[in-house]
């Protein structure tokens, strides 16, 4: 049985990218984060926005990347305002006066530097550029947008989810190609 | 062995976390064996890492997109309740108190809220007030009850008070609703049907539509709403297999959608959300609704819609 039902049926659905989802979670834990990072770790009201979105962005990857996964062993929320905190320290900044307010989270989130995610970004931008735009597409649609193989197969006009997943190696094989 | 002749499919599945744990065993067995599957791993991890990379950036573009269709203009709102309220505390003060001298017209929004805030406490405390009376009037039918010398004062004080306070949320109280309630916002936002845009002989179904979009537009303006929602949704519903062309149909769909939402916006109990409704038409591009759902937005964010509803 798991202790969050509802935020382990809320994960399943963010993790299929579902947009309206994940806005509507922006938008409930936007006030409650902003505030609690204002109070105590001692932000101005941009910053803490600005710290928002980070913490929001490395909820998406281990989200949709599947590192975070139902049955949870904390809240949502709980995770969410665990990222800031973990984000807070990378920058050197002390928690330890409100540590207790915010358990150490079970499973601890992969934080990278917005330069390594920039320079990775970028690395297959590049090669995107060079594998012809239908591969490109179907790339995009299945590693950026996160569309299931059936969908892929429909916006592309594919035969068959089975078809489009063989054209999505043989582009990723092409784009391996482009590595040496 | 050749890069091309490694399979790609178990290297996905092993850069994604997706191997059960006895594949997982035996392919990172491989791994230490093998030099080439190491070298494609490592390839295909850059590529990967990429793709979250990238697919991180579509997301902060989102996140950028939702904060500018509403959010920002809240922020400033709900950053003035956190002062008046006591909770903006540390360097979010100071910083806010340092805008507050700078800023005129920050400074006057923030008194404004101010007003508000207080008018909210003085009804709360009106409330209270009453339950107190209602309390002293049951004990007071208790024979022992002892009055004080000093009550009559008190109570005309507090009553001076009390009607200051009355007269000051009455004047608030009468501004949110008058500009602010959802049926004042329907209506206000609401146009009748331009009847000229709707261009296009021999097209069958164009004078069932236009008719029973009249008939939608009636129930509205007579303030039928939960009818009017019904007409505007059975419209939506048939107008993607009716036969128009792509201008009428385009024409009547954001019309209805904007119709429909505002009926809901004037229902009690609507079967829409009319906020959610209300973003995703400010977010729907080139809908000819767009910019007044922004501001219908905006305007939903607000204290003064939060007072009147």
């Amino acid at each position: 049985m798991s202790s969050y039902p509802e935020d382990d049926q809320l994960i399943r659905q963010l993790a299929t990218g579902d947009e309206g989802a994940w806005r509507r979670l922006y938008e409930d834990m936007r006030s409650p984060f902003r505030l609690f990072f204002i109070r105590y770790g001692a932000m101005s009201p941009d910053d803490a926005l600005g710290l928002y979105q980070e913490a929001m962005v490395v909820l998406h990857r281990n989200c949709t990347m599947g590192k975070i996964q139902a049955p949870l062993k904390s809240s949502i929320k709980t995770y969410l305002f665990g990222i800031g905190k973990v984000l807070l320290k990378k920058n050197g900044t002390d928690t330890r006066q409100w540590d207790d307010d915010i358990p150490e989270l079970p499973v601890e989130p992969e934080v990278e530097s917005r330069e390594n995610q920039r320079a990775s970004a970028s690395l297959v931008q590049r090669l995107l550029d060079k594998v012809g735009e239908p591969c490109k597409r179907l790339l995009e649609l299945a590693f950026i947008h996160g569309y299931a193989m059936n969908a892929i197969a429909e916006e592309l006009e594919l035969p068959s989810a089975g078809a489009a997943r063989k054209r999505k190696f043989d582009c990723l094989k092409k784009m391996r190609g482009l590595l040496h | 062995m050749p890069s091309n002749n490694y399979d790609i499919e178990p290297i996905e599945r092993f850069l994604l976390g997706q191997m059960e744990p006895g594949e997982l065993a035996a392919f990172e067995a491989r791994l230490l064996s093998d030099e080439g599957q190491r070298l494609e791993v490592s390839a295909y991890r850059q590529l990967f890492d990429g793709f979250s990379a990238a697919r991180s950036e579509v997301f902060r573009g989102q996140m950028q997109a939702w904060e500018a269709e509403g959010n920002a203009a809240a922020d400033e709102a709900e950053l003035i309740e956190w002062f008046w309220n006591g909770e903006l505390q540390g360097p979010g003060r100071a910083a806010f108190e340092e805008r507050l001298r700078e800023d005129a017209r920050l400074a006057r929004e923030t008194e404004a809220y101010g007003q508000l805030h207080k008018g909210f406490a003085g009804a709360r405390s009106e409330d209270f007030r009453g339950k107190l009376e209602s309390w002293e009037k049951a004990q007071s039918r208790q024979p022992e009850l002892r009055v004080s010398a000093r009550r009559p004062a008190l109570y005309r004080i507090a009553a001076a008070a009390a009607a200051v306070l009355l007269l000051a949320a009455f004047g608030l109280n009468w501004y949110a609703r008058h500009y602010y309630s959802a049926g004042s916002l329907a209506g206000a936002y609401y146009q009748p049907p331009r009847s000229e845009t709707v261009m296009g002989e021999g097209q069958p179904g164009l004078t069932e539509i236009a008719r029973q979009f009249a008939q939608a537009n009636g129930l509205f303006q007579q303030g039928q709403y939960p009818a009017a929602y019904q007409a505007f949704d059975a419209l939506l519903a048939i107008l993607p297999t009716a036969a128009l062309d792509n201008f009428n149909r385009r024409y009547y769909q954001e019309q209805s959608e904007w119709n429909r939402l505002l009926a809901a916006l004037a229902m009690d109990d609507p079967p829409i959300s009319p906020a959610e409704e209300a973003r995703r038409i400010a977010g729907a591009q080139g809908h000819e609704f767009q910019a007044a759902a922004r501001e219908l937005s905006g305007k939903m964010n607000s204290a003064w819609y939060k007072w009147a509803n």
